[in-house]
């Protein structure tokens, strides 16, 4: 049976890249298309090349100077409905998130990632 | 004494509401006043008194060495020339509980010195009373506690880097776990895979913990190339005459974000070496040898004594792909190999930025 949101394209932005190779690897198995970034120049070039994106998934240290605080920032400039989930060891700055952003705090599994992309392609939340 | 340190007008220096303190045995009248002011002038604290009304009436040495006044330029002045502006509301709710006969007890707060400077201090204030038990002043001991503060933030900010490191390198160690699962062929194959990398990056990240006097705080440190390869190939290792591997070259300090890719990029060479190469054969040796040239780092894994090593056929595993995808990913550099009849040797090339960050 066809996955639900297969074919749904989903930008991984992750320094680490076991843990980013393990994302990307779910959603892979799930017929999603992934992009993935180590660093905000990056993810701010795939969003730009990108044709859609359905989902952002950040971290916020990143391998450059930017944090995915900036990141979810610039990505809304340029597609200001894309749903973002932070996933991060950091502690949460909610006075920074992008409107209705999710903060999922590390350690998580990347099945707990897909679940949460799931639920807000689904609901909006 | 200086400063008219001695208590005016013949006041009982007394402990809040306790009551009157006991005289020093075999001591009374003038010569106990003097040996309790000797007490007071003597103090590292700064001890001074003030009326009801925030003027300073007495001025010890230490309250001189901490906040920069001469007892000759404090005494008479009001007590709010050691307040910053942003605390003048502390001083009225001080009195207002001194007047009430009530104490304040080690009140952390920040003053102000002559200079203009700030300091942490902690402030107890009690009151004085007078022979009929009124209150007519406040006795007020200020201890500098910006050292303490200082080390209370330093060990906030370790435990707060503590607390990203450990979650990271659970969620690191969630996955690889997880891309571990994906090449094993059964369970106990990833039992030993998975626990035999999450080791090597429990023996890399414990290099980054400094050992210092055992009550002294740990604190994170630079781990460096050296040492980080005596940590990962250190269960194949030998003692003495019989080590098996042999680290030679230049060394270097090795920034953090490269240090878990590192660690396991070295045990899939010492884990690879111990299944099909030299490390699998009683006489074989391994020599990795570190150069710098020119921005790269090169560390060359050359084999000896082992077995004779082919190129390995359509190896699609996890080691494989870790090996490729963290050089050319996560290192930005480049790698070959070399399967010579006497031993397989790795060649490993780095930008020097890249590994020390």
């Amino acid at each position: 049976m066809r996955a639900p949101f297969a074919g749904r394209t989903v930008l991984v932005v992750e320094d680490d890249w076991f843990v980013r190779e393990d994302i990307a690897n779910w959603f892979r198995q799930e017929g999603w298309m992934v992009l993935e970034a180590a660093t905000g120049a990056k993810a701010l070039e795939l969003v730009r090349e990108a044709q859609t994106i359905d989902v952002v998934i950040t971290d916020i240290g990143l391998a450059d100077a930017m944090t995915g605080w900036d990141v979810a920032e610039a990505v809304r400039i340029m597609s200001p409905e894309v749903p973002v989930i932070y996933a991060s060891g950091e502690p949460d700055n909610d006075g920074r998130r992008v409107s209705e952003g999710v903060f999922m705090s590390k350690p998580l599994t990347a099945h707990d990632l897909l679940l949460a992309c799931s639920r807000l392609l689904s609901t909006g939340r | 004494l200086s400063g008219g340190l001695a208590p005016p007008g013949g006041l009982q220096i007394t402990a809040g509401a306790s009551g009157p303190a006991a005289c020093p045995e075999g001591l009374s009248g003038e010569r106990a006043a003097q040996h309790y002011a000797a007490i007071v002038e003597s103090s590292a604290d700064a001890i001074l008194s003030k009326d009801l009304n925030g003027v300073i009436m007495s001025w010890n040495r230490g309250a001189e060495l901490l906040f920069g006044y001469t007892a000759e330029e404090a005494v008479g002045k009001s007590v709010t020339i050691l307040i910053p502006a942003d605390r003048h509301d502390e001083e009225p709710k001080i009195l207002e509980r001194v007047r009430r006969g009530e104490s304040v007890d080690h009140y952390e707060t920040i003053r102000q010195r002559k200079d203009g400077s700030l300091i942490d201090i902690s402030l107890t204030v009690s009151p004085i009373k007078n022979e009929r038990g009124e209150i007519i002043a406040a006795s007020k001991i200020a201890r500098d506690i910006t050292e303490s503060k200082r080390a209370q933030a330093r060990q906030e900010l370790l435990l707060r880097e503590m607390d990203h490191r450990v979650k990271n390198l659970f969620a690191l160690s969630i996955s690889v776990l997880s891309l571990s699962g994906r090449s094993a062929n059964s369970v106990p194959q990833l039992v030993e895979s998975a626990g035999a990398r999450l080791s090597a990056l429990a023996r890399a990240h414990a290099l980054t913990l400094s050992h210092g006097p055992a009550n002294a705080p740990r604190s994170t440190k630079q781990t460096t190339l050296h040492s980080l390869i005596e940590a990962i190939i250190a269960p194949h290792q030998g003692e003495g005459e019989s080590r098996r591997l042999s680290i030679v070259g230049c060394d270097m300090e090795i920034s953090g974000p490269v240090l878990s890719s590192l660690a396991l990029l070295l045990h899939e060479f010492a884990t690879n070496s111990v299944k099909y190469g030299a490390l699998s054969a009683t006489a074989g040796r391994v020599q990795i040898h570190c150069a710098a040239r020119s921005g790269t780092v090169v560390i060359n894994w050359t084999e000896l004594g082992g077995p004779p090593v082919t190129s390995p056929i359509g190896n699609h595993g996890f080691g494989e792909f870790l090996i490729r995808a963290t050089v050319t990913g996560q290192l930005g550099g480049e790698i070959s190999r070399e399967w010579k009849p006497e031993g397989l040797v790795i060649r490993l090339s780095v930008p020097r930025e890249r590994l020390t960050g």
